[in-house]
């Protein structure tokens, strides 16, 4: 699996995932896809930074 | 009658709590429903269905409770009741009958699907027990348990009965896209509790998901799993489970009305 290809899975489908997760924080669309924006940018930043720690672990520890 | 013995009792007999809490037509609703679904299925499949629990522990004493009282069923396990009931008709002496087990028989897609659907309208029908039993009444004018069935078998639904109509389109598509884009990724085999028997119990949570999986897609031929088909088994589990949340959701909105909303405990988390 590419690279480009994960990143093409992984956005979209957390963005989605973070739609239902924020539904219950507003009564209209709007608000919700709004509040789910916002949460993927923030869960998406934590993902970089632990894949990033990840294979920086590797390149130092394994041969 | 109290809310958890309406739970209870619904667990054990499907219909039971609404006979006592004085809804004697919904009970018998819910008695032919579930036990007709799961005996229907029953009988297509048969000694196959066990072959599908999620744990048995073998080995250890918990296994004989779990012989007669399969709560590792899942997703049958809610209607415990009829699984029960058929555990005692199961046969499980000598190799013969553990050669039935493990054989797929015709049908036994739609088979293990009417099983697994019984258990998750049982659930539905405990909610609407325990509704009943606190008597209240809900501010959108539906049943919170009607809301959160209808939103099983078709996501957001429950939010459009209950007037969150918006937000219940863009919570349906949000499930719909993930479910179906997981079936066209994994070429349709990713509903296929042959396959991939536990991953099914997520996916059994989004209904026409798991209905359409089960009787278009599942039974197809296919000479090699494709390429993707383990992310799309992941997506489309992940799908079951989101809409699980869509469904405890839509149970609120119809509770508290169509202005309902969570004020998050740090006001920041919703930034």
């Amino acid at each position: 699996m590419s690279l480009l290809f994960r990143i093409a899975v992984f956005l979209p489908a957390v963005y989605l995932v973070m739609i239902v997760y924020s539904a219950p924080l507003a009564p209209t669309a709007k608000g919700v896809a709004e509040i789910a924006a916002r949460k993927t940018v923030k869960v998406v930043g934590w993902t970089v930074l632990i894949v990033a720690s990840m294979w920086i672990l590797a390149a130092l520890f394994l041969p | 009658m109290q809310p958890s013995q309406a739970i209870l009792a619904t667990l054990f007999v499907p219909g039971s709590a609404h006979f006592v809490l004085g809804r004697p037509v919904r009970g018998v609703v819910a008695l032919v429903v579930t036990a007709g679904l799961f005996f229907a299925g029953y009988a297509i499949v048969g000694q196959h269905l066990w072959y599908h629990a999620l744990f048995t522990l073998t080995g250890t004493w918990f296994e004989g409770v779990l012989r007669f009282v399969p709560i590792g069923m899942l997703p049958e396990a809610p209607n415990l009741g009829c699984t029960i009931v058929a555990a005692f008709l199961r046969d499980t002496t000598g190799p013969e009958m553990m050669r039935l087990e493990r054989m797929p028989v015709d049908g036994v897609h739609l088979g293990l699907l009417l099983t697994a659907c019984s258990g998750v309208l049982n659930c539905l029908w405990m909610a609407d027990a325990h509704w009943l039993a606190q008597n209240r009444e809900s501010k959108s004018g539906v049943s919170p348990a009607l809301a959160a069935g209808a939103t099983w078998l078709v996501p957001g639904w429950g939010h459009v009965m209950a007037g969150q109509k918006d937000k219940g389109i863009l919570l349906g598509a949000a499930v719909l896209i993930v479910f179906f884009g997981g079936l066209a990724f994994s070429g349709g085999h990713a509903v296929d509790r042959v396959l991939a028997s536990a991953w099914f119990d997520g996916e059994v949570l989004c209904g026409v998901g798991v209905i359409f999986g089960s009787v278009v897609t599942a039974g197809m031929r296919f000479e090699a799993l494709p390429l993707h088909w383990d992310l799309g088994v992941t997506l489309c589990t992940v799908a079951g489970f989101m809409n699980l949340l869509v469904m405890t959701n839509a149970y609120t909105v119809a509770e508290d009305g169509p202005d309902s909303f969570v004020v998050p405990l740090d006001a920041e988390e919703a930034k």
